[in-house]
C-alpha cells in the first residue's frame, strides 16, 4: 500500500441536477446543478480516524455515500488500498462492500424493528457467508455482542429494537459492522441522536475497534467536541468544499481558516462563568448556491473577506505540518497569517 | 419572587403493562425574570414536567396529585376554559424541531397574528404590525411575513417559533430542547437571540435540555432530574462548580469540552430504571458508585442549604 493509505480520494464530485422548467429548457437555459460535493481530495491512513466537521448541507453525508457508491459519483477518483473503485460495476464492487462499511445516525431507523438482535446479526452472517452452521453462527453472534458491550449476552439475544435504548441500538449496529471485519468504517453522525452521557461510551467503542483491529474511520459530525475526542485529523467542510484539514489539536488550537475559527467560537462551553465570545461570522448558510458560484464558498459570510475572495475558490495551501487551508489570506509561502 | 411553584407533582402514565411513574413527587420554583434549566437524560421526565405547566399531559398520562401555582392559581385545578386562556397568552412553548409545530399551509405572519387576535382585542392591522415586530425581534426580516414555513431553513423555523411564542408577551416561556439538532453556529445565533429577548421582554423561562453546555450559558438555576425524581437543584455556577449529587457529578464528568486538556471521560454505566416498577429507595442507586445499603431501601429526602437542594443520603 502506497504511503499506508487505505483510502485516497481525488477531486471527488457529486452534482445533483436541479429541475429546470420545460420552457426554460426549450429556451436553451442550461441545466443547473446543486454541487453537493465539489472537488474534494483527501486520504485516510491505515488505522487513522479522520473527522469531517461541517454544518448541515455542507456535503459530508453525500460524500460518504458517494465513496461507498450508495450514490454514483459525478466525477473524481476513489482508491481503496490503491485499487481504483469508483468506476467498478456492481458485481466487481461487491467484495469491497464488506471492507467499507457505515454506521448511521438514527439508531431507531437503522434496525429492522421486526428482527431481534440476534436475528439481525444472523442475517448479516448469512448474507456474507461468514459461518458454516448454526452453532458457528451462534458463536459469532455471542462474541460480537460481547465485543460491543451488550452484556450479559443472553439478556439482549431475543430483544426487539423497541425495547432497547438509543445507545444499545447503536451498539447493535456497530456489532453488525464489526462482524464483517471491515477495514474502513464511515460513522455518519453516529452519536448525534444519543444523550450526551451515552456518547462517550459509543465513542470509546469506536476507539477500541481502531486500537484492537486497526480499522480506519471517517467520522462525520457537526459537533467539534466529539470530533476532538476521537479524531486524529479533522477536515472542515463547507458547501461541498474542504476549507481546512489538519491534525486535531492543531485545528482546535491554531485554526487557520476564518470559518474554522467561527465554528470553534460557536461551541458552547459547560462553564457558566465563561464569557461568551462574539461570533465572527455574518448571516446564515445560503439556501441556494447561486450566491457563491465563482467565488470562495465562504465569502458571503466571511468577516475577513477581501475583493480577491470573489475571484474563485483558493487552492489548498500548506500552512503547517500536515495542515492545509483554502484561503487567500494564507501566505504564498504557505505559512499561516497573523494568528 | 416566585412566578411558578410546583409542589409535589406526580404524573403517571396508565398503560396496559402497568403504571409508569414518569414524574413522581417533583417540587421546585421558578423565580420571576429568571431562567430555570431542567436537565436529565432521555426519559427522566423533564419534558413531561414542563408540559404539565400548561396542562399538556397526553393520555394515558394524567396529573394524579400535586399543585402548580401560577400567580396563586393552581394550574392543575383549572378547567378547560381557564387553561385555554392561559396557553399562548400567559404561558407559551417553543419545542424541538419547529417544523412539526408550524402549520405548513399558513404563512408565518398569519400564524403570529392568529395567536394575537385569539387572545387580545386588537384590530387585524395592529396585529399585523406586531407580527412584523416579532419577526424583527428574532432576527428575521419582516419582509418574510408572507413566507411559508418550508421556505425557511431549520434555524429560521426555530426562530419563527420563538416569534410566535412571544407574540403575546407571555409571563412564562417554556423552551423544550430548542436548539437540539441544529448546527453549532445556528445554535449560537439562536441562544444569543434568546438572551437578548430575555432582557428586552423580561422573560421568565424554563429551558429543557440534555446539553450541559447550552444550559450553562442560558440558565440562572438548574434542576437535575432522573427517572421522574428531582436529584439536585441549585444556581448554575454552584451546580457546575460544586455538584453534590453523584448523578450530577457523573453528568458533568461525562461532558467533554473543546478547550483545555483532553481528559479521560467516564460514561455512566447501565441505563435508567423502568418507570413501571422503579427500584425501592433512591432511583439512581443501581448505577451509583457511592451507593450504600440505605440507598436501596429508603428514598432520600430533599435537603436544602443556601439555595442548594439535593436528594442524596450521602449529604448530611
Amino acid at each position: 500500500m502506497e504511503n499506508d493509505h487505505i483510502l485516497k480520494v481525488e477531486s471527488l464530485k457529486k452534482y445533483f441536477p436541479l429541475r429546470t422548467g420545460l420552457i426554460s429548457r426549450l429556451a436553451g437555459k442550461e441545466a443547473s446543478y446543486f454541487r453537493a460535493v465539489d472537488d474534494i481530495s483527501f486520504h485516510v491512513g491505515a488505522g487513522e480516524i479522520l473527522g469531517f466537521v461541517g454544518e448541515s448541507g455542507c456535503g459530508k453525508s453525500t460524500m460518504s455515500r458517494t465513496i461507498l457508491k450508495l450514490v454514483e459519483p459525478s466525477g473524481g477518483k476513489v482508491y481503496f488500498n490503491d485499487t481504483r473503485v469508483d468506476a467498478l460495476g456492481k458485481a466487481a464492487f461487491k467484495p469491497y462492500r464488506r471492507k467499507m462499511q457505515m454506521i448511521f445516525q438514527d439508531p431507531f431507523g437503522s434496525l429492522n424493528p421486526r428482527r431481534t438482535v440476534s436475528e439481525t446479526l444472523r442475517q448479516t452472517i448469512r448474507i456474507h457467508r461468514l459461518a458454516n452452521d448454526k452453532a458457528a453462527e451462534d458463536k459469532l453472534i455471542t462474541r460480537t455482542l460481547g465485543e460491543v458491550g451488550l452484556n450479559p449476552v443472553d439478556e439482549f439475544w431475543d430483544k426487539y429494537p423497541a425495547l432497547l435504548s438509543g445507545g444499545q441500538l447503536q451498539r447493535v449496529s456497530i456489532g453488525r459492522v464489526l462482524i464483517l471485519q471491515p477495514e474502513l468504517v464511515i460513522a455518519d453522525e453516529s452519536v448525534s441522536m444519543l444523550d450526551v452521557s451515552v456518547r462517550i461510551g459509543i465513542l470509546d467503542l469506536l476507539l477500541t475497534m481502531r486500537d484492537k483491529y486497526g480499522i480506519s474511520f471517517i467520522y462525520i459530525t457537526h459537533d467539534l467536541i466529539t470530533a476532538r475526542y476521537i479524531c486524529d485529523r479533522i477536515a472542515i467542510m463547507y458547501l461541498g468544499k474542504i476549507l481546512e484539514i489538519g491534525p486535531t489539536e492543531t485545528i482546535i488550537n491554531q485554526p487557520c481558516h476564518p470559518y474554522t475559527r467561527a465554528l470553534i467560537s460557536a461551541v458552547p462551553v459547560p462553564d457558566p462563568t465563561a464569557e461568551t465570545p462574539e461570533l465572527p461570522i455574518r448571516g446564515y448558510v445560503p439556501i441556494t448556491q447561486d450566491e457563491t458560484i465563482g467565488c470562495c464558498r465562504f465569502e458571503p459570510r466571511c468577516p475577513e473577506r477581501t475583493k480577491q475572495c470573489q475571484s474563485g475558490q483558493p487552492e489548498m495551501a500548506q500552512v503547517g505540518n500536515s495542515h492545509f487551508a483554502s484561503c487567500f489570506l494564507v501566505d504564498e509561502d504557505g505559512y499561516g497569517y497573523d494568528n | 419572587m416566585a412566578l411558578i411553584k410546583v409542589q409535589d407533582l406526580k404524573i403517571h402514565f396508565f398503560t396496559i403493562r402497568g403504571t409508569a411513574k414518569a414524574v413522581d413527587g417533583v417540587s421546585f420554583q421558578i423565580q420571576k425574570n429568571q431562567t430555570l434549566g431542567l436537565i436529565g437524560e432521555s426519559g427522566c421526565g423533564k419534558t413531561t414536567t414542563a408540559m404539565a405547566l400548561m396542562q399538556f399531559v397526553k393520555p394515558p398520562g394524567k396529573i394524579v396529585s400535586g399543585k402548580i401555582l401560577f400567580n396563586g392559581s393552581d394550574i392543575v385545578a383549572m378547567n378547560d376554559e381557564q387553561i385555554r386562556q392561559l396557553r399562548g397568552r400567559d404561558i407559551a412553548i417553543v419545542r424541538q424541531e419547529a417544523q412539526n409545530a408550524l402549520n405548513p399551509v399558513m404563512t408565518i405572519g398569519r400564524q403570529i397574528t392568529e395567536l394575537i387576535l385569539e387572545h387580545e382585542p386588537v384590530t387585524k392591522k395592529a396585529a399585523l404590525a406586531r407580527a412584523q415586530n416579532q419577526l424583527n425581534l428574532v432576527g428575521i426580516s419582516d419582509k418574510r411575513i408572507d413566507s411559508y414555513p418550508h421556505e425557511f431553513s431549520g434555524g429560521m423555523k426555530q426562530r419563527a417559533m420563538v416569534a410566535i411564542a412571544t407574540a403575546c408577551n407571555p409571563k412564562l416561556l417554556i423552551l423544550d430542547e430548542p436548539t437540539t439538532g441544529l448546527d453549532v453556529i445556528v445554535q449560537r445565533q439562536i441562544l444569543s437571540m434568546l438572551n437578548n429577548l430575555k432582557e428586552e421582554l423580561h422573560l421568565t423561562s424554563v429551558f429543557i435540555s440534555h446539553d450541559l453546555s447550552v444550559v450553562a450559558e442560558t440558565c440562572d438555576r438548574v434542576a437535575v432530574m432522573y427517572a421522574g425524581k428531582l436529584m439536585e437543584e441549585a444556581g448554575t455556577v454552584d451546580l457546575y462548580q460544586k455538584p453534590l449529587h453523584p448523578y450530577s457529578q457523573a453528568l458533568i464528568g461525562a461532558y467533554p469540552s473543546l478547550k483545555g486538556e483532553k481528559r479521560k471521560l467516564v460514561s455512566i454505566p447501565g441505563a435508567p430504571p423502568r418507570l413501571i416498577d422503579p427500584p425501592l429507595g433512591c432511583r439512581f442507586a443501581p448505577r451509583c458508585s457511592h451507593a450504600m445499603t440505605e440507598c436501596n431501601v429508603t428514598e432520600p429526602p430533599i435537603k436544602e442549604k443556601a439555595g442548594h437542594r439535593v436528594a442524596c443520603h450521602l449529604i448530611k
